[in-house]
């Protein structure tokens, strides 16, 4: 085996790359030729410095905030709420941006809207689910809850101008939105992680405006 | 609690979605895919990019993640499939022999500092691409040919040709 024949093998012999008659072939050689010994030398010296590279580099900085911001909410299956604090985070989130909408659409309401009211109606607190307190949801319905009030006042003072049917009807209809919402909370509790649920509250909390804006609207009929 | 008891627990709270336990995966593991994607790319802000573009993608395929080997060679997988993903799409292929030839990129071939690592840094920086991705796969992160060949999709003998070139060229530039 000549010297070169040697240099063209030698990164597979130091990968251990080789048949064992060729590696006794090049040990031969090595033995005898200390110019291909000192190439090998020098090889080894490279690649034991490659391996002893630092494994790590620090990023020069904190990417943490940049992918967060781009990892879409995960997959959402049921499960108990706790250790998935997180995703019923998401869930709630979308609940707050569905009540931020409605808070928008009442006041641009209030502005175009009559200044009648309908009915006297004691404002029943809404159930916010555990672990909604450090959410948007939270802050959200509590505008909401506030803006709800605005309007039963509002109901309350164009009371005497409505007929009794037509306060039979409000009422009722408000009652049954009213046992929904709790019955929606309630099993938000139990199942955080449900988006179904999620939008039905959030359907039943724009129901529940709906139905307050077109009362405080209604014409005078006494 | 172990470093791989600790990221086992934080993997799966991650896979059922608590966005902090995948924070604490970030921070296990981030150096060491930087410092991949910094290697292999020699661009910092396009190793930023890149990533932020592999955590993306772990966070999505984490369900896939069977847990049958660590979570940072997972990790480490990934992230190499997302850089050499990311070449393919830019047209730069680990295969052409000819790339830049045996020239070497000046600036590494500068005066040599005490610190031998950074030295050996900016050495490979100055490989032509698809040299210094193998020789960053083979000798700095330990794949085989047959790895390297089945990620980038060459032949194993591709990429033995590729490393004994860039070990070449590598000592030409470190050789004072």
């Amino acid at each position: 085996m000549t010297c070169d024949e040697l240099r063209r093998r030698l990164d597979d012999y130091l990968d251990g790359a080789l048949q064992a008659e060729e590696r006794t072939d090049i040990e031969a050689h090595l033995a005898d030729c200390a110019a291909c010994r000192a190439e090998l030398d020098e090889l080894e010296g490279l690649v034991r410095r490659l391996g002893d590279l630092p494994e790590a580099i620090e990023p020069p900085r904190d990417l943490w905030p940049d992918i967060s911001s781009r990892l879409a909410p995960p997959v959402v299956v049921a499960g108990r709420f706790g250790s998935s604090a997180r995703r019923w985070m998401a869930v709630a989130a979308s609940v707050a941006a569905a009540l931020a909408a409605l808070l928008v659409a009442y006041s641009t309401g209030l502005q175009h809207g009559s200044e009648e009211a309908v009915t006297a109606r004691e404002a029943t607190p809404l159930a916010v689910p555990a672990g909604l307190e450090d959410t948007g949801f939270a802050e959200a319905e509590a505008e909401f809850s506030a803006a709800r009030d605005r309007l039963l006042a509002t109901l309350a003072e164009r009371r005497d101008s409505m007929s009794p049917e037509t306060l039979r009807v409000v009422d009722d209809n408000l009652r049954v939105i009213d046992e929904a919402i709790e019955r929606i909370s309630s099993a938000l509790v139990d199942d955080p992680l449900n988006p179904r649920l999620a939008n039905q509250l959030a359907s039943a909390y724009r129901r529940q405006i709906e139905l307050l804006q077109r009362a405080s609207r209604l014409p005078a009929e006494t | 609690m172990t470093g791989a008891v600790h990221l086992s627990d934080a993997v799966e709270r991650a896979r059922s979605g608590d966005v902090e336990a995948f924070e604490t995966l970030y921070r296990a593991t981030a150096g060491r895919v930087y410092a991949l994607c910094l290697r292999m790319c020699r661009d910092p802000h396009l190793a930023e990019e890149l990533v932020q573009e592999c955590y993306v993608r772990a966070w999505q395929k984490l369900g896939t993640f069977r847990g049958d080997s660590l979570f940072t060679t997972w990790m480490h997988r990934l992230a190499t499939n997302v850089v050499l993903g990311h070449f393919r799409r830019a047209g730069r292929r680990i295969d052409d022999l000819a790339d830049a030839g045996e020239r070497v990129a000046a600036e590494p071939a500068a005066e040599r500092s005490s610190e031998l690592a950074l030295d050996l840094e900016r050495a490979i920086a100055s490989l032509p691409a698809g040299a210094r991705t193998v020789l960053v796969l083979h000798d700095v992160e330990g794949y085989t040919h047959e790895e390297i060949a089945r990620m980038s999709g060459v032949a194993p003998g591709t990429s033995k040709a590729q490393l004994s070139r860039a070990r070449r060229l590598l000592r030409k530039v470190l050789t004072p």
